[in-house]
């Protein structure tokens, strides 16, 4: 008889280590990000896994929070203050006046600019998180001890939505950490978040969102998705490249400029080296700083390709025309729209200054 | 069972609803089922006079698995329990012993600035005084001077006085017999009377009683 | 002098009721053994919400840190409570959520084998 019985202290105390001390495991895992970068950074010669499809086992995320990367995508992002604080759902408030003198209305101008700031944070680029299998303690003597699962939630005072630890006991006696969907609805339940539901809104299915695709409200749904989803959701990644994909075939870049979701889109398409419809849109629009910066940030995330190689040997401040050329010559797949688009860019340029010389 | 309301027993119950609704009547009386509730001076019912509970039955076999695992689990939860005690005792010496070392931090640079600021009070008081003594000195000499000043000044005031004195009022010995002369003839009579208009009646000598008459005041100018 | 002797007073974590009719809910509460079950508490602890909801889950909330302490501190727990905490994970599991667990399989396996003679009966039948 006693021998059926199985020594359980330790695995309630391996349990109490593991779960609610998962936190300690969360930031060993960041720590592991961080050093990858460094490793990725520190030697130019260490062989990322760079095939175009191998870009998925890649980790975008210690890139995407490389301060260079950062300074790069808030830069191309834009502030167009008038876009930023554009139009808002909120309640109506009368609004006040105040007379101001010149100094004192520059220094509301600056409060309100860091204030606006605050709305393009840039939503991470991460890769889809990874269930958690390994169950923390299996017990076959405790299968159907009820009908129904059991979710158990820490809600300890001051705890992180992403440091809750969540368990569940299912009916055949397995105790294993909750799978991410379940831990999203247990956070939505016991530490609700505005603007998110609990059951996933019918909008991000296929067949809605091609509908919204259709009708162009990129924004709309990308907002609604930075709300509902954690960075790491699949679901959330599936949207959002979807979106990033429609707006990228589309060519409506605009849309998205001076909104939080440009950085993630041209890192998106950078990342997957499109970003060629993005460039041209830039050199369109006449936009030569950003499309220089795009180009560097291209040889960033790549650091391994042709175009990195031969951007190297071009010096630090050449011209953006000059950067731009690079990127066609090696890495382009749209090189006679872009050439063109480049050479329209320098003639009109040209013909400004000349018209200022006349 | 339907029982009149009394405010005691007032229960709320929707069990006499549903039987009339399943039964198929459509017009749902009013009615509040009340359960009847024993009160405590009241004997047990007849009923339940002779009732005695059956023991739960006891598996044998379930019994002994009941009673290992039964002390199995609590000698486990002691021992969670005694771990958990121990965690928290370490925890509360560390927060104790980090409190002592963030209060003695505290402290030193708590005296550190004392000493810091002494010192500079003290510089600057020091400052302060040695001005102050020097101010001090030099208004006592200053005062020292004017004192001797204005003693020889009124020294030599006092002399000029006297030798203007000496000048005016002595009396060289050529001179008496002129001074014994002016004197006498400088007599003058006092002894008159004064009118109540103020009019001098002179006595026996009119003449040089109005050498030296008083003013002419009337008693009735004064009043 | 009182006639009942006192009874002895305690800390302990215990169910409290706080459903309505037929719906069932429960905070997980501190409280002193011999106070009443939804006296106001001296701590709460959590919830348990023991109707399955749509994904057929209980929901259970813990307070981990403190419910930690009070063990340590010798808080007694009542019977559900433990039963809950071994549920998850927290302490070893019950003796008597085994021996639930024991008797549904049983049940479950008279009911099967019963099932299997009907089906054996209607088959030899046919």
């Amino acid at each position: 008889m006693a021998a059926s019985i199985p020594f359980r202290l330790q695995n309630s105390l391996s349990f109490i280590n593991e779960t609610f001390l998962q936190f300690v495991n969360l930031k060993v895992r960041h720590r592991s990000f961080s050093s990858c970068s460094k490793v990725l950074f520190a030697s130019s010669d260490v062989k990322a896994p760079s095939s175009p499809e191998g870009n998925n086992e890649r980790d975008p995320f210690p890139m995407f929070v490389d301060s260079r990367v950062q300074d790069i995508l808030s830069r191309i992002t834009g502030f167009d203050i008038l876009k930023v604080a554009g139009p808002h759902k909120r309640h109506l408030e009368k609004p006040k006046y105040k007379l101001l003198t010149d100094a004192e209305l520059k220094g509301e101008m600056a409060i309100a600019k860091e204030r606006l700031s605050k709305r393009l944070q840039i939503p991470p680029f991460m890769n889809p998180r990874k269930p958690n299998l390994t169950p923390l303690a299996v017990d076959p003597d405790l299968a159907h001890f009820d009908t129904s699962s059991y979710v158990f939630t820490d809600v300890t005072f001051g705890i992180a939505d992403r440091d809750r630890s969540v368990v569940v006991r299912e009916t055949d006696g397995t105790l294993r950490v909750a799978p991410w969907d379940v831990k999203d609805r247990m956070n939505q339940i016991y530490n609700p978040r505005e603007g998110k539901e609990y059951l996933k809104p019918q909008m991000f299915e296929e067949r809605n969102l091609e509908r919204m695709i259709s009708e162009k409200n990129y924004v709309y749904i990308l907002d609604r998705a930075c709300c509902q989803f954690e960075p790491d959701d699949p679901d959330f990644i599936r949207t959002t490249h979807r979106i990033y994909r429609a707006v990228d075939e589309a060519g409506d870049h605009d849309d998205l400029r001076s909104t939080r979701h440009f950085g993630s889109l041209a890192f998106y398409l950078t990342w997957h080296k499109m970003a060629d419809l993005l460039l041209l849109d830039m050199l369109n629009r006449d936009l030569a700083s950003d499309a220089k910066d795009l180009v560097r940030l291209y040889t960033i995330l790549h650091p391994d390709s042709s175009c990195a190689a031969s951007l190297s040997q071009v010096s630090s401040d050449s011209s953006a025309a000059q950067v731009v050329q690079v990127y066609i010559d090696t890495a382009s797949t749209l090189r006679d729209e872009l050439q063109l688009a480049l050479q329209a860019m320098e003639d009109a340029r040209k013909a400004d200054r000349n018209g200022l010389k006349k | 069972m339907l029982c009149p309301i009394t405010l005691r027993n007032f229960v709320k119950c929707g069990s006499v609803q549903r039987v009339f609704l399943d039964s198929g009547v459509k017009q749902v009386p009013l009615v509040n089922s009340v359960r009847f509730r024993k009160p405590r001076w009241l004997p047990i019912a007849k009923s339940k006079e002779f009732y005695v509970r059956k023991p739960t039955p006891i598996v044998p076999e379930e019994a002994e698995e009941l009673y290992l695992r039964y002390s199995k689990y609590r000698a486990d939860v002691a021992s969670i329990r005694l771990f958990l005690k121990e965690q928290l005792s370490q925890k509360s010496v560390n927060l104790m012993e980090e409190q002592e070392k963030d209060d003695a931090a505290d402290l030193k640079l708590m005296e550190e600035q004392v000493k810091e600021y002494n010192n500079q009070v003290a510089s600057l008081r020091q400052k302060r005084q040695e001005q102050e003594i020097l101010a001090e000195q030099e208004r006592i000499e200053k005062a020292v001077r004017k004192q001797q000043d204005e003693r020889l000044q009124r020294s030599l005031q006092a002399e000029k006085k006297l030798e203007q004195n000496k000048a005016a009022q002595f009396i060289p010995l050529e001179n008496l017999d002129e001074a014994i002369e002016t004197m006498l003839d400088s007599r003058s009579d006092y002894n008159y009377a004064v009118t109540n208009s103020g009019e001098l009646i002179p006595g026996e000598y009119p003449d040089l009683a109005s050498n030296k008459a008083p003013p002419r005041t009337k008693m009735s100018d004064v009043s | 002098m009182p006639r009942i002797p006192l009874r002895k007073s305690f800390d302990i974590i215990k169910l409290a009721y706080h459903g309505c009719n037929n719906r069932p809910f429960f905070h997980i509460v501190l409280l002193k053994n011999i106070s009443k079950r939804n006296a106001p508490p001296m701590e709460m602890l959590g919830t348990y919400d023991p109707m399955p909801n749509i994904y057929n889950e209980k929901l259970v909330s813990l307070d981990i840190d403190r419910i930690k302490f009070h063990l340590a501190s010798g808080v007694s727990l009542s019977k559900p409570v433990e039963k809950l905490l071994g549920l998850s994970g927290l302490l070893p599991v019950h003796p008597m959520s085994y021996m639930t667990a024991k008797r549904n399989r049983q049940k479950l396996e008279e009911q099967a084998e019963s099932e299997a003679a009907n089906k054996k009966g209607e088959v030899e039948e046919s």
